[in-house]
């Protein structure tokens, strides 16, 4: 029996991905641990490695097709005893590419003119990035921190970049210490620097609900209009995938509780 | 603890009369300001809490003593002394108390949250811990703007089990900001004695995993506070990273208006008071400098005066309009 390898899902919000390179040729033994494949998903370049024993017998997919949805067969092992080396066929009709964006709702804001201009194509991902860029290349006050936002390009690739732009002074990693890093933007922020502080997603915001809710929102109107805190926090929030309650909650209605914030 | 007679500069010498005078007019002002309020307060004029400072003048009298008007500030809610010493004016805190429009945040933050950018106090903050990684963040701005500015953080000898405080110390020593950590350590967190909230060693130890030197401080003695504090401000402006002084002293009060300190003996508090007042040291060192009682008496009165000021201004300014309950909540793009 051959046995097929499929397209594996590398990060739980993959659905499709590149063959960059098959590390294996037709004909080869395999064992298991080996690496078979390079694949780049959305975020990252990541190695598929066996994990049935057998020799490479077909390669369904060769290498540069992009769009290939998770649990495509991409290459078949023949079981022991199967050995009939064939010439590697190439793949059939390469996989559509990414399907553009979906239309936006219209916006309910009557007064808001509609944009007739040129657009772009691009991912939210990189709409937030490009935004945050865009901010802190026109403001020397505007930095990033958080944990993973700088040298790992950001958790959810989120930053990815930045710390390329505007070097360890602008994009900050931090220890896994919500509390304190909260704490220490809205210091930084009482200042007037304007940080933006990224939650890997929001509900580790939980660790960190005091300083956002009294440090930061309250001490404008505490302080007779003194000491304003231009911080903005931000990260993914709400419904997650498979990941169960601690990794999934909404905070929106939370935090539009409170004066002093501007929740988004 | 440095070794030192009281009183005396580690060099042995006394400082100069005009040194030790500014010394004495600040901690007295100090004093007589919290006595007045507390009078108000009994008067119904101050309402919500109130947490005196009376016994403590020395730390922040000897901290100041040792940093500019560009190095910032920030407390927890016993913060009236702190102001006072930052130079802040005694009518604009004693206006906030009574919840008045000519106090320093219009009279919506009371006792425990006042501001001023003007002398670089950053607050008066209510939730005990929560100055700690807020003034870490003021010395991560004066490292990011390139400034050779320190960030003095106080706190009590209770905050020092909050978990943030410890976030705040490693990150600070990650990335040497110029942050001096200010235990003052009163003996106890509102009514739980240092003995029974506090394991291991002393409070001036808790940086120590992080590498963050400390030091224990005689916090009676404003000479001790001072000198202490100049070799904190020296390493943090070397770009040495972040320093605990843990500075030992007494609130002769209770820890609010509405706290009788039952659990302390009449006795504990008396002996203080009696042995280690940090405004006698100062006054009976000047009395060897050649003042004389009438000299003094003549200091007492200004600040008298000064005080009784502040107490007119703050029944005198008028309530905040009600339209300010829907100000400053947020600021306008």
């Amino acid at each position: 029996m051959p046995i097929d390898i499929l397209m594996p899902a590398l990060s739980p919000t993959m659905t499709e991905g590149k063959i960059a390179r098959w590390l294996k040729s037709v004909g080869d033994n395999v064992k298991s641990g080996d690496v078979l494949a390079e694949i780049e998903t959305d975020k990252a370049t990541m190695e598929v490695e066996a994990v049935d024993e057998g020799r490479l017998d077909k390669i369904l997919v060769p290498e540069g097709t992009e769009g290939v949805k998770v649990n495509t067969p991409i290459a078949q092992l023949a079981g022991d005893g199967e050995a009939k080396a064939a010439p590697a066929p190439q793949a059939e009709a390469k996989p559509a590419v990414a399907a553009p964006a979906p239309a936006a709702p219209k916006a309910a804001a009557p007064a808001e003119k509609e944009y007739s201009g040129p657009t772009v194509t691009m991912t939210v991902r990189e709409a937030l990035r490009d935004a945050m860029a865009e901010e802190m290349r026109r403001d020397q006050k505007v930095f990033l921190m958080g944990e993973e936002v700088a040298q790992y390009q950001g958790a959810y690739k989120i930053s990815q970049g930045l710390l390329q732009e505007f070097g360890d002074r602008r994009v900050i990693d931090t220890p896994i210490t919500e509390q304190g890093f909260a704490g220490l933007a809205v210091g930084a922020a009482f200042m007037g620097l304007k940080p933006i502080v990224e939650f890997m997603t929001f509900n580790f915001s939980m660790q960190a609900i005091d300083q956002i809710i009294n440090s930061a929102a309250k001490t404008l109107y505490m302080s007779g209009g003194q000491m304003g805190c231009p911080v903005v926090f931000r990260g993914p929030n709400g419904a997650a995938a498979r990941v169960a309650a601690q990794h999934s909650q909404d905070y929106s209605s939370w935090y539009a509780h409170c004066p002093g914030l501007n929740g988004r | 603890m440095a070794k030192t007679k009281k009183g005396e500069r580690s060099d042995g010498k006394a400082a100069p009369v005009a040194e030790v005078l500014k010394y004495y007019r600040d901690m007295l002002l100090i004093r007589r300001f919290e006595e007045r309020a507390g009078q108000l307060y009994g008067m119904g004029l101050i309402g919500g809490f109130c947490h005196l400072y009376i016994g403590q003048e020395a730390v922040v009298v000897g901290m100041q003593a040792a940093i500019t008007p560009e190095d910032a500030v920030i407390t927890s809610y016993r913060d009236h002394g702190h102001m006072l010493a930052c130079g802040m004016d005694p009518r604009g805190v004693m206006a906030e108390l009574t919840g008045r429009i000519g106090g320093y945040s219009k009279g919506k933050g009371g006792s425990m949250h006042m501001f001023s950018r003007e002398k670089n106090f950053f607050g008066g903050h209510g939730i005990v811990g929560a100055q700690v990684p807020i003034g870490t963040g003021i010395a991560f701005a004066h490292r990011y703007n390139g400034e050779k500015r320190v960030s003095l953080t106080y706190l009590g000898d209770g905050a020092v089990n909050q978990g943030q405080v410890y976030e705040s110390f490693n990150m600070a020593a990650l990335w040497k900001l110029p942050v001096i950590y200010v235990i003052e350590n009163n003996k106890y967190a509102m009514g739980t004695s240092v003995e029974r909230s506090a394991a291991g060693q002393a409070l001036a130890e808790r940086g120590a995993p992080y590498g963050i030197p400390g030091e224990q401080v005689d916090g009676m003695d404003v000479f001790a506070v001072k000198e202490a504090a100049e070799r904190a401000v020296a390493r943090a402006k070397a770009g040495e990273g972040p320093t605990i002084l843990e500075v030992m002293t007494y609130r002769y009060r209770g820890h609010s208006m509405s706290d009788p300190a039952k659990y302390r003996t009449k006795e504990e508090v008396d002996k203080m008071r009696t042995e280690r007042d940090p405004i006698n040291l100062v006054r009976d060192l000047l009395l060897t400098q050649g003042k004389t009682e009438d000299d003094l008496k003549k200091i007492d009165k200004e600040i008298r005066d000064i005080v009784a000021d502040s107490a007119d201004f703050a029944q005198t300014s008028p309530e905040p309009p009600e339209s300010e309950l829907y100000t400053d909540i947020l600021v306008e793009a």
